[in-house]
């Protein structure tokens, strides 16, 4: 059973699965790289000309890139709702999925800090938040406790990918007991990540749109029915380019994971919204005139996104629909989507408005703010493509029991 | 202050005689400050400043009226180039109703402690607990 020979050294067979592929594998990386191409011109234009070229205006200082900041933090932190279940409760369906949901937190990951680098008036500045080199204000700045775990999160996240990768590929077991504390600690830092991304919103007395004890629980609670819905978008992606079928039971158990965390999410958001809109004062001014429709194109969105959110939910509460694949599908999708929509932009334009002063203002991304937005998802995407290709084939290999190299060039992941 | 302890590089502070300064060198634009703030009093640098040569004041003060780069955080600095040298704000030698009035908080014998003892004060967003060293008054 036992190969007498050596596996392949790690990096080069690293750099052959992530870069040797089908025509329809190599156009997809070209499409991504393409994407990032683009957004970086569009960048280009805002580092020359300032931030004036996005729609932020002194009355809404942040918009569509913190918006979107906001939605990834959540997905990564996500990744930890099949760690804690393989790790915890010795799930072994959710153990499977480990490497695909630790790629996923990668690439969200470096997502969100791009989106705050191209944000930032200054980026070649951000190395004044290092400790060492710069002056970062803990413990009371929450924005700085957000860089600092969240630059934990990402690296406790790539050793655990490559060294659990590496395993795989030298046919050791996966998971050795001294991997344990690494994982506990990658759990605490998943559910830390949102909580304080949470904390740095709700923490502004200023702002009574955020200023509020449940913003944390409810950031948690959608960030992981939004991130099971990826998640199993991603199962089912891999699965089909495998032509393999590995993740049914993970995929039942993220449905299940869904249908539970999107209730409790809308229970949440059932609780504020009777608060705030109980009493019209403070927060319920601005939650009011966003449901009334006052604030133009962000009234329809937060309408969509609830919208979606009621919709989904019958979709996965109802049993034999959720475990129908298509239905279930388009509910990930749906989830995904509708949280973006009130947790992303439509979370933190709203803020703003009206303003401390009581003014009404208005925000409209521009082009180049979308054309950013868009190269950074790209950015994001071949990260989690190249990440999840070796996976398939690297992992794939040694859960058949024998290193491929010996097998002729065609894979098959066309 | 919310945006002293909202700032993520400390680029923002109190000076010892209570105005809140922010060094253009370190901040790094993030905006944080701004979102703290609960009376919009904090401003940022969209775009590179339009000068005109022989437009500008050779009184300037690194923590205040110096040109400010694209991309930082500004805010009113109540002169310090001026007030660190006993002369007044510039706003309050403009105001021909002497509406505004700059002291020391300290002087017992100077007006605004005057003003603070005997008129009808108020701080604005006084709940926010921000303690601002601005008041408002009126003689009635």
């Amino acid at each position: 059973m036992s190969d007498p020979s050596p596996p392949d050294p790690f990096l080069p067979t690293l750099c052959r699965h992530a870069l040797a592929g089908p025509p329809l594998y190599h156009a997809w990386i070209a499409l991504l790289l393409a994407g990032v191409f683009f957004g970086g011109l569009a960048y280009g234009e805002q580092a020359g000309l300032g931030l004036q070229v996005t729609g932020l205006s002194d009355q809404v200082v942040w918009g569509l890139y913190i918006g979107n900041f906001t939605f990834l933090v959540g997905v990564a932190a996500a990744a930890v709702v099949l760690v804690i279940p393989a790790a915890l409760l010795h799930h072994p369906e959710a153990a499977k999925a480990l490497l695909p949901a630790k790629a996923l937190a990668i690439a969200a990951v470096v997502m969100s800090l791009l989106f705050v680098l191209v944000d930032l008036g200054r980026p070649a500045r951000i190395w004044h938040a290092l400790p060492g080199w710069g002056t970062p204000n803990f413990p009371l700045s929450i924005l700085a406790w957000d860089m600092l775990v969240l630059g934990l999160y990402l690296a406790l996240s790539l050793f655990l990918f490559f060294f659990v990768l590496r395993r795989h590929h030298r046919r050791l077991p996966p998971h050795p007991p001294g991997l344990f504390p690494a994982i506990l600690l990658a759990i605490l830092l998943g559910i830390g990540i949102h909580t304080v991304t949470a904390f740095m919103l709700a923490a502004n007395p200023a702002r009574p749109f955020w200023h509020s004890s449940l913003l944390a629980p409810r950031f948690i609670a959608s960030a992981f029915a939004a991130g099971s819905g990826i998640l199993l978008l991603t199962l089912r992606l891999l699965d089909r380019f495998d032509h393999a079928s590995r993740f049914q039971e993970t995929e039942a158990f993220l449905r299940r994971v869904m249908a539970i965390t999107l209730s409790i999410h809308l229970f949440f958001l059932a609780s504020e919204l009777f608060v705030h809109l109980h009493r019209h004062t403070g927060p319920g001014r601005g939650t009011m005139l966003l449901l009334h429709g006052g604030a133009g194109y962000l009234s329809d969105w937060v309408w969509t996104g609830m919208a979606l959110n009621g919709v989904r939910a019958v979709l996965l509460l109802v049993t034999p629909w959720r475990r129908h694949r298509g239905i279930s599908g388009m509910a990930a999708v749906a989830v995904v989507v509708g949280v973006w929509l009130e947790k992303g932009p439509g979370l933190i334009v709203p803020g703003f408005i009206p303003t401390p002063l009581g003014e009404m203002a208005g925000y409209d991304p521009t082009a180049i703010e979308i054309r950013v937005s868009l190269g950074i998802v790209a950015a994001g995407l071949l990260i989690l493509t190249l990440l999840l290709r070796v996976t398939s084939r690297m992992a794939a290999a040694s859960d058949t029991g024998g290193n491929r190299r010996h097998r002729p060039a065609p894979d098959n992941a066309g | 202050p919310p945006c002293v302890q909202a700032c993520p590089v400390e680029a923002t502070w109190q000076e010892p005689e209570g105005i809140v300064v922010i060094d253009y060198d370190w901040c790094i634009g993030c905006r944080y400050c701004a979102v703290a703030c609960p009376y919009w009093a904090r401003r940022f640098n969209w775009r590179e400043p339009e000068l005109a040569a022989g437009h500008i004041t050779p009184t300037t003060h690194y923590l205040g009226n110096r040109p400010r780069p694209m991309g930082v955080m500004e805010k009113c600095t109540f002169c310090i180039q001026r007030t660190r040298k006993g002369l007044l704000p510039a706003c309050q030698e403009a105001c021909p109703t002497g509406a505004r009035l700059f002291g020391n908080l300290l002087d017992p014998d100077g007006e605004l402690r005057y003003i603070l003892n005997n008129k009808s004060i108020f701080r604005l967003k006084e709940e926010q607990a921000t303690q601002p060293n601005f008041w408002y008054f009126t003689d009635v």
